[in-house]
């Protein structure tokens, strides 16, 4: 299948995190949801996409293509959004478009005036009198702008209103229809990602736990809750993650067939969880 | 790299603008003393060219203009480029405001001869060029924030090293110091005095061909030097 991008064996190492062994891939055409908790190295991950920040070991190729020796190139393709957009605080929507407009030989002004319309951007406004959902719609339309083969946002839904939020996710999902375009997305929000993503790539303290489609995680996944005879030793093996209360105990477990053969109906409660228990659970479980 | 020129001409152009404008106005008030003119000046354009920097340092921009289509040895190049051209632009300016708007601004009477001679525009260009190739290597490998205190440092590391070193000659040559490196008031109406032995014996040795062939290319191995270093340097940073 054609990989939008294929990450394996990436490293980077800062004092007191180390993002180690990262690698996942995700075939063009695809939404695949980065989540985790803070911390967790996703922001680090999309450096190194970007090539903002230097890996010590691994390789990222992005439609193709090594992203350090064809790093203009693959560039060009690709549409950022960056955690906290930053611009030239001074210049207007408009001045700013022109001045990134420079860049992308794809640049489509038509394109971005009908995005800043839609999206309520005032053009002849200066950027530092934006408040900080309307600099991230900046941000998006700027990407959206010069027919991206992959977009890569990190946190692009944090400052938005619920109804923008929604417009958005709703906008990311039209725009895989063409088959081409891919996008990466790290959030925390993880009712976006139900909503959107054809896969999902798990962080937690720099390492992935896990990177599979959606529907292969609501196959796997389930969580099951009883009393602490759960916690005996030959159950254990069947845990990712156990919490435990005073009424009983909830575990999560990714062996979901082992799981339904190891007990039996009535003895416990077998759910399928919500990404946001999974990724809870797995982020505070023990 | 010309599309990295235009984003910043167009992002900070006006700010060089304003900068050449009130260069103008304020630098012409030091015409009475040759010596302080040049030294604000060459400071003046040298400020001018922390301008771009400075902006993109406040904003924080770094990440965002990094993660555009644009390879970093271009943007290294694009920032030589643009100081260059700043630095033309001081020397066009050292040399317009003596001979003419300075004279109509204040006095008929001010004597600024020594500044429009070939010494006295090397005086103004070659600090400024040597400034800047220290400078831009630190503040690729730095940021602006921490590349000034290096700056500063070296500097003055430079000072007394440059010091130290005429002391040595002047006791290995038993020659006082005045001699070697003369320094009287006349600097403050000829600034290049103090090194006009140094420059006619080397004229003397060379002929004036060969000084300004040597000059020229030790001028070129420093460009290169800086650049080369800058490039190595910003390839590494983080973001």
């Amino acid at each position: 299948m054609d990989e939008a991008i294929v990450i394996s064996g990436l490293r980077k190492a800062y004092p007191g995190f180390l993002l180690n062994d990262v690698s996942f891939q995700l075939p063009r055409g695809y939404i695949m949801g980065l989540i985790g908790p803070n911390g967790a190295g996703k922001t680090t991950v999309i450096k190194l996409i970007l090539n903002l920040v230097r890996r010590e070991a691994g390789h990222i190729t992005v439609l193709g293509r090594d992203n350090l020796r064809e790093e203009t190139w693959v560039k060009s393709r690709l549409g950022f959004v960056h955690e906290t957009p930053a611009f030239y605080g001074y210049l207007t929507v408009r001045q700013t478009a022109s001045l990134v407009s420079r860049f992308y030989p794809a640049w489509d002004d038509a394109r971005f005036r009908e995005l800043a319309g839609e999206f309520g951007l005032p053009l002849h406004k200066r950027v530092s009198r934006l408040s900080r959902g309307t600099v991230m719609k900046l941000s998006l339309a700027l990407a959206l702008s010069h027919s991206a083969e992959f977009l890569l946002l990190d946190e692009p839904t944090s400052g938005l209103d619920p109804v923008f939020r929604r417009e958005l996710l709703e906008r990311l999902s039209a725009l895989i229809q063409d088959g081409r375009t891919s996008i990466l997305f790290s959030t925390h929000i993880t009712s976006d990602l139900e909503r959107l993503a054809d896969y999902l790539t798990f962080l937690r303290e720099g390492q992935v736990v896990f990177s599979s489609s959606r529907e292969e995680i609501q196959d796997n996944w389930l969580m099951v809750k009883g009393g602490n005879e759960l916690l005996e030793e030959r159950y254990r093996p069947l845990f990712q993650a156990v919490r435990s209360t005073a009424y009983g105990i909830q575990a999560l477990t990714s062996r979901s067939e082992e799981a339904r053969r190891a007990f039996a109906a009535g003895q416990v409660l077998l759910e399928r969880p919500t990404l946001d228990e999974i990724v809870f659970f797995l982020s505070k479980g023990h | 790299m010309l599309r990295i020129l235009i984003k910043d001409f167009k992002a900070v152009g006006l700010f060089w603008l304003l900068g050449l404008f009130i260069d103008v106005f304020f630098v012409t008030i030091f015409l009475g003393s040759n010596l302080a003119f040049l030294l604000a000046q060459v400071l003046m354009i040298f400020l001018l060219t922390l301008v771009q920097p400075a902006v993109e340092d406040r904003f924080g921009l770094a990440s965002f203009l990094n993660s555009l289509p644009v390879n970093r040895a271009d943007v290294v190049k694009a920032q030589y480029v643009s100081t260059g051209l700043l630095v033309l632009a001081g020397l066009a300016l050292f040399v317009a405001v003596p001979s003419g708007l300075g004279r109509l601004i204040l006095s008929p009477e001010i004597k600024t001869a020594a500044l429009l001679t070939p010494a006295g525009l090397l005086s103004f260009l070659l600090p400024l060029i040597l400034l800047e190739l220290l400078f831009l290597p630190l503040y690729f490998r730095q940021g602006l924030g921490k590349s000034i205190w290096y700056f500063l440092a070296s500097l003055i590391g430079l000072a007394v090293i440059l010091t130290g070193g005429l002391r040595i000659v002047s006791g290995l040559a038993e020659r006082p110091m005045s001699e070697i490196f003369p320094v009287d008031f006349g600097i403050l109406t000829v600034p290049y005095q103090p090194f006009l032995p140094l420059a006619g014996r080397l004229k003397a040795a060379l002929g004036t061909a060969g000084l300004a062939l040597v000059g020229m290319l030790t001028l070129s191995g420093l460009v290169w030097l800086s650049m080369s270093l800058a490039i190595r340097f910003y390839k590494r940073r983080e973001f």
